[in-house]
């Protein structure tokens, strides 16, 4: 499967010192609870909450094309 | 970044960057927790810690032509960003541990 810049939100992925900083001081902490927020079922095209998925089981998510 | 996250919302993990082992045993420790609520008296614990892990790079650039593209594109672009950054005078010296950054803090 090929990707194309389409297939993904933003034009570029450029992280700065900032945005590190940001993630280890004001993102939610373990220990605390996760804010839920709409996602899209790929498979149906339905909207579906983050929260409906960790309500029965775990969830992982992982973030950026290169991690 | 990665997140593992129980039930109730309830965030176990969290990392900026990461080794796939290190995603692995949170996962299999959070998912026996969840088994073995019922059965077992667990004590929590939090912990914080730095760790290591050896990049085999020849296997590292076959994930990102998998991921696509955009992932080669974006890993390139952030060498680059890097170098650059390095070249440069700059009074920001934050952490050297991947993911850690806090501005003013010595290395």
């Amino acid at each position: 499967m090929t990707n194309t810049p389409n297939d993904y939100n933003y034009t570029f992925f450029e992280a700065s010192l900032q945005e590190f900083f940001d993630f280890a001081a004001h993102a939610p902490k373990v220990t605390t609870r996760a804010p839920s927020f709409p996602l899209e079922d790929l498979s149906t095209g339905q909207p579906i909450d983050m929260s409906a998925l960790w309500d029965d089981s775990v969830v992982v998510m992982e973030f950026g094309s290169f991690t | 970044m990665t997140w593992i996250i129980g039930r109730g919302g309830f965030i176990h993990y969290k990392a900026a960057w990461t080794h796939t082992a290190d995603v692995a045993e949170a996962l299999d420790a959070v998912l026996e927790y969840q088994d073995q609520r019922a059965v077992m008296r667990w004590i929590p614990f939090y912990t914080e810690r730095s760790a290591w892990s050896v990049r085999d790079r020849a296997r590292f650039r076959e994930g990102l032509r998998r991921a696509g593209p955009q992932a080669l594109a974006d890993y390139e672009r952030m060498l680059q960003t890097q170098a650059t950054a390095s070249r440069g005078p700059s009074e920001q010296v934050g952490s050297r541990v991947a993911g850690i950054y806090r501005p003013g803090e010595e290395p």
